[in-house]
């Protein structure tokens, strides 16, 4: 603690209570009560005090003294007659109204305050989630601002992944890095053999280099020995993180240079990262391989050898003195290079470098998936504000005959302006508060949803206090503006106007429509997106697939885990889907090995008619292999020829089984049944992957990547002659068996099949669609809760301004009436005005609402770019709650008696 | 005021203060505090309050700094007292000489 600290508090206290005296005997002496304030409290440090404990003695004291000193000044003042009101005793009033406004107005504290919590609080979550994953480092990382990420991009855009020998080239030729390393883009499913059957892990494989290059501290050993992969072909060293080493291995302090058992390999521990490190992206690994281990299910030789195969990310160090031009530059540099090499491979390609980020917004989706929400909040903000605004607005009118009447009394000017301030920032409390907590539910939620994700996410987010400063700001800032708005106005006015309160003085209530204009248009457009994302998230999860989901459940095992060769994982994946389909309650199972709506779209190879060559000649489908099973335990039809049957196994030319829309695409005015199709590797040089398969059979289409894509083109593969060791077993519940009950038996099986092969997953169908409309899911319940605040709120406005409008014009009316104008008149002309007002505002909400779902529609997958239907009911409930709003006020204005009018005031 | 005899505490200790010659704010809230044996302790409202109803009462008024003040600081205000001030100071003090030595006689205070 500095003393420079406990002076400034000192001082800074004296200096604040000076406020309580009168203006002039403060102008003489403010500077002296800071001094003396400082003077008291060394005095108080030399009697043996503690800095701190002196400035809380000091401050007590200045507590007491002002108590006195304003007394003593005021009775001073009151000798002559000119008499002031005291800026201290003030202050306690206007706290003391402020309160009993909060509670008198219970309209405008619940519009405030939720107006606040949800303008605030929305904007701080998703700006903090925002800023934790793209904006900041991740965290364990030493001196992260020198180290960058290293990605392909395509035609100058967009962050992706490259291939090994790229990495190797990128790492020899770059001289303004120090090291470079590499990473495989997924996490690996990885199975940890500890003795009682296998325990699934997630790995990261990385270059050697990765912890020296990111600066990571081992808490525990060491991490990769040889730095360069090329002098250690297989090495077999696995680094724990520091969550594994606590759960699995009790943080046992001697684990370096244990063995474990990785896929049936053995590894020697090395080290443990420190807790403070998860990855150097947003996933969450339990342990690192390096790329070069050589075991079972991590890289092949030949994987390492491509340079076409895509699948590291790259990360590296500046070295001291280089900055990110010149790495740019020089990337640019190497790119050229290799492209004049292998014109082929990286035509088009680039390398993007950017600063270290969990998450690079270069990634497919992720920036305008940000760009939506943070746009959503944004508009969120805005409506808060204008809601404050407005009732802040209203309330601050209704109170122009209270300000004049106490400005007549001599309050001056700017004490009803602090009056006003006070009470503004009284009322704010409660809404500042449950920002907080709208904020921490919605991180927990967000946290919460990243645990279904199929792989380990590290969301960890704190609230970001920089965004909590700027909405609170902004936020405050108008809504403080729009308190004093009319005090400013009223007490700046002629008195005798606002004493008699003339009906409406024009120039508030222009400013008043205005208000509640953009009050309706944010409304409608919020109200209409949320229309579009909830109807679009709808159709999503209500659109039929073209198979059924229900009572299917999805069992992954990788044989690539077990010690099985390609040859043998077929046969394998054949003899424990029958075992599977022995379990009491499984009525049916197919594997494949592809699931729909996952998103994926493995290749085994292209497809072309016989006799078409070059680029364009590859038909363009999604592919599977499948067990004969597969087709029927989905409920997908064959609508001609046959399904695959055990028999199409062993036949020496492949057959295939192609859908319809394949069909429709390939041969348009042809049988596809007996068709040719040639399958294989079509650059050149590969000529010998190429074979001729036979179509037997169209199946009906189904949606195979997203909910609500338009049917593609889908080639399905018979289980057998294709290398794939990784199937899903979709196996089909009898009625009254839960997942629940089914997975200790399908673990029992499998453990009984093979002790060594771990259950990679086991999630029931259903989750899988949800996963794929999650963006839409998340947009639609923020959008759609948003849209049902932002309505009421609405409402509340419109309903606001009519009211305050009639009241005003009582007398008016009452006149009008007297002199013969009909009650359905007075109705109309009210009506009227409110509507128009609310038209204009709902007009711009239109074409906000129109324009942000256009952006939508390219963001999210199934939002159509015009939803009639959503925009249409949105404009029909702000128009038939305005109407409401508006009714109800102008009812009482039809109603009024003219006497009464006549009387008001 | 009329009736300068009850004079507040602080306006005693301040002329008090003051008697010893002119001085400054913070000069005065060391003497006061010297004088009371840290007893009390003046807090600036206290401090400038009270010297200005002084000043208003014509008991004490601006002074110009002493010749022989150590730290002669321009910004700084120095109070001097006033004969008026002088007779209040006096007929204060024996207003309390006559309370203390009431006190005195029963033994209040001890035998001291």
């Amino acid at each position: 603690m500095k003393p420079a600290w406990a002076v400034r508090l000192v001082r800074g206290t004296a200096t604040f209570l000076a406020q309580a005296y009168p203006a002039p005997f403060r102008a003489a002496h403010q500077d002296a009560f800071a001094d003396v304030a400082e003077d008291r409290w060394r005095r108080e440090c030399t009697r043996g005090r503690g800095r701190w404990r002196a400035a809380v003695a000091t401050i007590a004291l200045l507590f007491g003294d002002t108590w006195t000193g304003v007394r003593l000044v005021r009775r001073l003042n009151d000798r002559p007659s000119s008499r002031r009101p005291l800026m201290f005793d003030r202050l306690f009033d206007d706290f003391r109204l402020g309160l009993r406004a909060l509670v008198r107005a219970p309209l405008v504290t619940f519009v405030a305050t939720l107006s606040l919590a949800v303008g605030i609080g929305a904007n701080t979550a998703v700006m903090s989630v925002a800023n934790t994953l793209l904006f900041a480092p991740p965290p364990g990382v030493g001196n992260p601002d020198r180290v960058v990420d290293v990605c392909r991009s395509m035609r100058g855009t967009g962050c992706d992944t490259a291939g090994y020998q790229t990495y190797l080239d990128y790492r020899a030729q770059m001289t303004s890095l120090s090291d470079v390393y590499a990473m495989r883009f997924e996490p690996t499913p990885i199975s940890l053999g500890s003795g009682q059957g296998a325990d699934l892990l997630f790995a990261r494989e990385v270059s050697a280099n990765y912890f020296h290059v990111l600066e990571v501290k081992p808490v525990v050993g060491r991490f990769f020995a040889a730095t360069d992969q090329r002098a250690a072909p297989q090495l077999r060293e696995a680094v724990l993180s520091a969550h594994l080493w606590r759960d699995k291995f009790g943080a046992d302090p001697a684990i370096a240079g244990r063995a474990i058992e990785l896929n049936g390999d053995s590894f020697q521990v090395v080290g443990v990262a420190d807790a403070a490190f998860d990855d150097a992206s947003v996933l969450r690994p339990d342990v690192w391989v390096p790329l070069t281990a050589g075991s079972r299910g991590l890289p092949t030789a030949h994987l390492l050898k491509s340079r076409e195969s895509l699948w590291l990310l790259m990360g590296a160090r500046m070295k001291p003195g280089a900055t990110l031009e010149r790495v740019r530059s020089e990337s640019a540099g190497v790119m050229a290079s290799l492209q004049r090499t292998y014109p082929d491979v990286y035509h088009d390609h680039g390398f993007a470098v950017q600063p270290l980020r969990r998450l690079q917004a270069g990634f497919a989706g992720v920036a305008p998936f940000f760009a939506f929400l943070l746009a959503l909040v944004g508009i969120v903000l805005i409506a808060a504000c204008a809601n404050l605004a407005g009732v802040l607005l209203a309330r601050g009118s209704n109170r122009a005959k209270e300000f004049a009447l106490r400005r007549a009394l001599g309050a001056s000017r700017g004490s009803l302006l602090t009056l006003c301030g006070i009470e503004c920032l009284i009322l704010f409390l409660p809404g500042f508060a449950l920002a907080f907590i709208v904020a921490r539910v919605t991180l927990t939620s967000v946290g919460r949803l990243t645990n279904g994700l199929p792989v380990p996410v590290n969301a960890q987010v704190s609230i970001d206090w920089s965004t909590v400063a700027v909405t609170t700001a902004v936020t405050v800032g108008l809504a403080v503006v729009t308190a004093l708005l009319p005090a400013w106005q009223t007490t700046g006015g002629s008195l005798v106007g606002d004493l008699k309160q003339d009906a409406a003085a024009p120039r508030r209530q222009r400013l008043r429509r205005l208000v509640v204009a953009t009050q309706v248009a944010f409304c409608l457009a919020t109200i209409a997106i949320g229309g579009v994302l909830f109807r679009a998230a709808h159709l999503a999860a209500a659109a039929d697939p073209g198979f059924s989901v229900a009572n299917v459940d999805i069992a992954t095992v990788n044989f690539e885990l077990g010690a099985y060769q390609s040859k043998q994982a077929n046969g394998a994946t054949e003899a424990l889907r029958e075992r599977i389909a022995a379990i009491p309650g499984v009525a049916r199972v197919g594997a494949a090995s592809l699931i729909p709506l996952e998103g994926s779209r493995m290749g085994f190879g292209d497809v072309r008619r016989p006799g078409t060559t070059g680029a364009d000649a590859s038909i363009d489908a999604g592919q599977s292999v499948i067990s004969p099973d597969y087709l029927p335990a989905l409920g997908i039809s064959i609508t001609r020829g046959r399904n695959f049957t055990q028999a199409d196994r062993a036949e020496t030319t492949l057959h295939v089984i192609v859908n319809e829309r394949f069909a429709k695409v390939v041969w348009p005015n042809q049988d596809p049944i007996g068709q040719r199709l040639e399958f294989g590797d079509f650059r050149p040089d590969h000529a010998d992957t190429i074979s001729t398969v036979t179509v037997v059979g169209i199946a009906r289409d189904v949606t195979y990547k997203t909910v609500g894509e338009g049917p593609t083109s889908f080639v399905y593969f018979p289980l057998g002659e294709l290398e794939y060791m990784k199937p899903h077993y979709f196996i089909v519940r009898q009625p009254g068996f839960s997942s629940e009950a089914l997975a200790p038996a399908l673990r029992q099986t499998l453990a009984r099949f093979d002790r060594t092969l771990p259950l990679v997953d086991f999630v029931p169908f259903a989750r899988y669609a949800e996963i794929t409309s999650m963006p839409q899911r998340i947009a639609a319940s923020i959008a759609g809760s948003l849209g049902a605040l932002a309505l009421a709120l609405a409402a509340m406005g419109l309903y606001g301004l009519t009211a305050f409008t009639v009241a005003s014009r009582t007398r008016e009316i009452g006149v009008r009436v007297a002199l013969g104008a009909s009650r359905v008149g007075i109705l109309r002309m009210v009506i009227w005005q409110a509507a128009r007002t609310a038209t204009i505002g709902a007009g711009a909400g239109l074409v906000l609402a129109l324009v942000t779902a256009r952006l939508l529609s390219t963001v999210l997958y199934g939002v159509p770019p015009v939803d009639a239907l959503a925009v249409g009911v949105a404009t029909m409930v702000v128009g038939g709650v305005g109407l409401v709003a508006t009714y109800l006020p102008a009812r009482r204005a039809a109603t009024v008696d003219p006497m009464t009018a006549l009387r008001v005031d | 005021m009329s009736d300068t005899s009850a004079l507040s505490r602080s306006s005693f200790l301040i002329l008090l203060a003051l008697h010893d010659g002119p001085c400054h704010g913070l000069g005065i809230v060391g003497r006061v505090e010297a004088a009371t044996q840290g007893r009390v302790r003046l807090g600036p409202g206290t401090l400038y309050g009270t010297l200005q109803t002084l000043t208003a009462d014509l008991m004490i008024r601006d002074s110009t700094a002493p010749a022989d003040a150590v730290d002669p600081d321009p910004r700084r205000r120095y109070y001097r007292i006033t004969p008026r001030g002088e007779r209040a100071l006096k007929s204060e003090a024996e207003r309390l000489r006559v309370l203390v030595d009431a006190a005195q006689a029963r033994r209040v205070l001890g035998d001291a």
